[in-house]
């Protein structure tokens, strides 16, 4: 019971913010109110929730390719199989970590196309790297003696991979795929202006036709989707590290 | 402090950038002197603004770092020795931690380059004119000539601060050189 | 002299005192060793005389003068202090190490020079080598060694240490002892150190104050300690070996005596050594007894098993 402790809260934060995106009356109430005269209080193609899906989508789906590359790359390059590859891959997310994540979106989509496809796409690209550095020094992290303890025990290499290595790097990798996800959310913001949707639209109209409202609306929900989403997640950090302590200490 | 850094750095930089819209162009309006400064929702300022904003929580948490990772004999030796408190900053603390400050710095310069480009959507220019501009009028050649000057230009800035990191690097701490 | 009186120190948040109404002192010249288990107090106490730790209550007072009657980087500048870990500053030079003190004195550069040369020497380390050598660059004897060359910087006439030779292996640690009681015989500093190691206190201190909880539980000349502990404590402090510690303070004169048959064949102990190393020869060679000679060679007596015990069963004064 106490582990879920830690979820009550952003959970909770996660309701409030959709409950909150749904009530399109009240935002044009607020929004009236804090800009008076101003008759373009809310973005005209989408109701806030609307928005709200159309950004979820594109990050979960391109995130869910991010972490699924990453994490299986970063297990590939980890392997006796996969060794060879292992300095070109450090190389490239070394060199990654420099590169302005808008360029990769930018550059990326021109190659894929526009639209929502390419888009994801694009967006799973970038997200990629932070999963694949963690997924490799989350895996590196693993104390020799214990994988050679998994060893002894006799278990197969992939039950090691399963039972052992992955369970141990998890709070290294869950950390990475924190940041993908939040980079995501920023990276898709943007992604609206290749006709992606998401909160970038209102934000951009706003911001094109002179309408502070409808930029404070996109705005808002986008900043609350990344703070409700971090928090989530730093929930789900702190749940695995309590029921490591409490494995630990069950020992 | 950490906390309130680690906030702004969530939030995506379009959206900080929107949030700052309203207010600042308030600021501009109904402050004249900030108004004539060229203060307001759209231009510099509140590129200028998010910028800082993000880069504040790399530099604060690197220069905490660094000074943390001095080792605590030698801090007890320099006050121990009789270095007043100031002493011990300026000539121990400082010095030692410099590497990994000027690493928070090196990291943040790049990435305040890459979060420059939201000045496009303020009628602020920079490359983001070239990239988004280009994307939204579906022209690949301008969007990929601001890409590829923008990547140039990250990883030019990069190598030329860890250059100078380098440098700033006092000899001893050279061998063990980390540098992220 | 240092004299300590009536100290207690709580820490925040904690319940029992770090140091309880502890009161005793340094003789001029002398060296005092701190002993006790960790957690005893015994570092507290040494840096509550540098006011790195301020006292809750009691004063401390060098040569009559109360310790915060000086701001503390002053007091702290006419204290040599050398720590456990060394904390040598890592961007210098060992030679800048040394000079830091002196340069807080403002001495000009001529003579931090020349002091620095004659500190390395003392230390037993050749300045042209070492002078400009940094602090990754030493072993850790080495460092030790500057560490206490740079506590002496300033020619200080107290000195703080706290377990300044624990970091080295045992063969380094006991060569740095040697150098130390060399050096303190030379210079007759007031020395206040603190320890766990009851070899540690027993070589190289002139008086021996055992702690813990906070409190004096004895305070005595090291083969005192050794041969009449207070408690049980004090007694299991000692360990099981203290009786051989005890024939390591004694030297070897004070069980010699003259033999019947002039017998100088074979192995011999020289006049300056301890009982101990007498008694470790005399079990080596198998023999009963072997001769003492004295610098030049010659034989001044012998010594045997039962001399030596004898010796050890005499009460001391």
């Amino acid at each position: 019971m106490s582990r879920i402790r830690h979820l009550a809260a952003p959970v909770a934060a996660a309701a409030a913010y959709l409950v909150i995106a749904a009530a399109t009356p009240a935002w044009r109430q607020v929004l009236g109110a804090v800009f008076p005269g101003e008759s373009r209080l809310l973005y005209p193609d989408a109701t806030p929730l609307a928005l709200v899906w159309q950004h979820l989508e594109l990050v979960l789906i391109s995130s869910a390719l991010s972490v699924a590359a990453g994490l299986a790359l970063g297990v590939f390059v980890t392997r006796p199989a996969g060794a060879d590859f292992y300095g070109v891959v450090a190389d490239l997310t070394n060199l990654g970590q420099t590169f302005p994540p808008v360029a990769v979106f930018t550059l990326a989509v021109p190659l894929l196309g526009f639209g929502l496809r390419p888009t994801v796409l694009a967006l799973a690209l970038y997200g990629v790297l932070p999963v694949l550095r963690n997924t490799i020094s989350g895996i590196e992290g693993v104390p020799a003696d214990v994988l050679e303890s998994a060893s002894e025990l006799g278990m197969r290499p992939w039950q090691r991979l399963l039972r052992v290595e992955l369970p141990i790097a998890l709070p290294v990798i869950m950390a990475g795929v924190r940041v993908s996800v939040i980079v995501n959310v920023a990276t898709a913001t943007i992604g609206a202006i290749a006709g992606a949707g998401g909160f970038g639209a209102p934000i951009i109209n706003g911001l094109v036709n002179l309408a502070p409202a409808i930029t404070l609306e996109g705005a808002l929900l986008a900043a609350g989707l990344a703070l409700t989403l971090d928090a989530l997640f730093g929930g789900v950090e702190r749940t695995i590290a309590h029921r490591e302590r409490a494995a630990a200490t069950a020992r | 402090m950490f906390r309130v850094a680690n906030v702004f750095q969530t939030i995506p930089g379009l959206a900080m950038v929107g949030l700052l819209f309203a207010p600042l162009s308030w600021l501009g309006t109904n402050v004249p002197l900030l108004g004539r400064l060229g203060v307001g929702g759209l231009g510099w300022a509140p590129v200028i603004t998010a910028l800082t904003l993000y880069a504040l929580l790399a530099v604060v948490r690197n220069t905490y770092a660094g000074l943390a990772s001095v080792p605590d004999s030698v801090v007890e030796a320099g006050l121990g020795m009789g270095m007043t408190e100031g002493q011990v900053m300026r000539s121990v603390r400082l010095p030692l931690a410099l590497p990994v400050i000027f690493g928070g710095i090196r990291i943040s310069a790049v990435q305040t380059l890459g979060n420059a480009t939201l000045g496009a959507f303020v009628a602020a220019g920079t490359l983001g004119l070239f990239v988004f501009g280009g994307l939204s009028q579906q022209a690949m050649d301008l969007v990929l000539l601001g890409s590829i000057t923008l990547v140039a230009l990250a990883l030019g800035l990069d190598a030329a601060l860890r250059t100078a990191q380098r440098l700033v690097t006092p000899r001893h701490a050279r061998r063990t050189e980390a540098v992220r | 002299m240092i004299a300590i009186r009536n100290v207690s120190k709580v820490y925040e948040g904690t319940k029992n005192p770090a140091v309880r109404d502890l009161s005793f002192d340094v003789p001029t010249g002398e060296v005092v060793a701190l002993i006790g288990p960790s957690g005893c107090g015994k570092s507290t106490t040494m840096r509550m005389v540098n006011r790195l730790v301020e006292p809750d209550s009691g004063t401390i007072s060098i040569d009559g003068e109360d310790v915060r009657s000086l701001r503390p980087e002053t007091l702290r500048r006419h204290i040599g202090y050398a720590i456990q870990g060394v904390g040598l500053f890592p961007h210098w030079t060992v030679a800048q190490n040394i000079g830091v003190v002196p340069g807080l004195l403002q001495w000009d550069r001529t003579r931090i020079a020349e002091r620095t040369h004659e500190l390395l020497d003392l230390v037993g380390l050749d300045p042209a080598v070492y002078a400009d050598k940094h602090h990754d660059e030493l072993s850790g004897g080495e460092a030790q060694r500057v560490g206490v060359a740079r506590a002496l910087a300033a020619d200080p006439p107290v000195l703080l240490m706290d377990e300044p030779f624990s970091a080295v292996d045992p063969l380094t640690r006991d060569r740095l002892h040697a150098e130390f009681r060399k050096i303190q015989s030379a210079l007759r500093k007031t020395v206040l150190f603190v320890t766990h190691d009851m070899d540690e206190a027993a070589q190289l201190g002139d008086r021996i104050v055992v702690m813990r909880d906070g409190g004096l539980v004895q305070q005595d000349t090291p083969e005192r300690v050794l041969a009449y502990p207070v408690d049980d404590f004090v007694a299991s402090f000692g360990g099981t070996e203290r009786a051989l510690r005890r024939l390591s303070l004694a030297p070897v004169t004070e069980a010699l005596y003259t033999p019947n048959t002039a017998g100088a064949e074979g192995p011999s102990v020289a006049s300056t050594a301890s009982l101990r190393e007498a008694l470790a020869i005399i079990l080596k060679a198998g023999l009963p007894s072997i001769p003492v000679r004295d610098g030049d060679g010659a034989v001044v007596g012998a010594v045997s098993v039962e001399s030596i015990v004898e010796r050890f069963r005499r009460p001391l004064t």
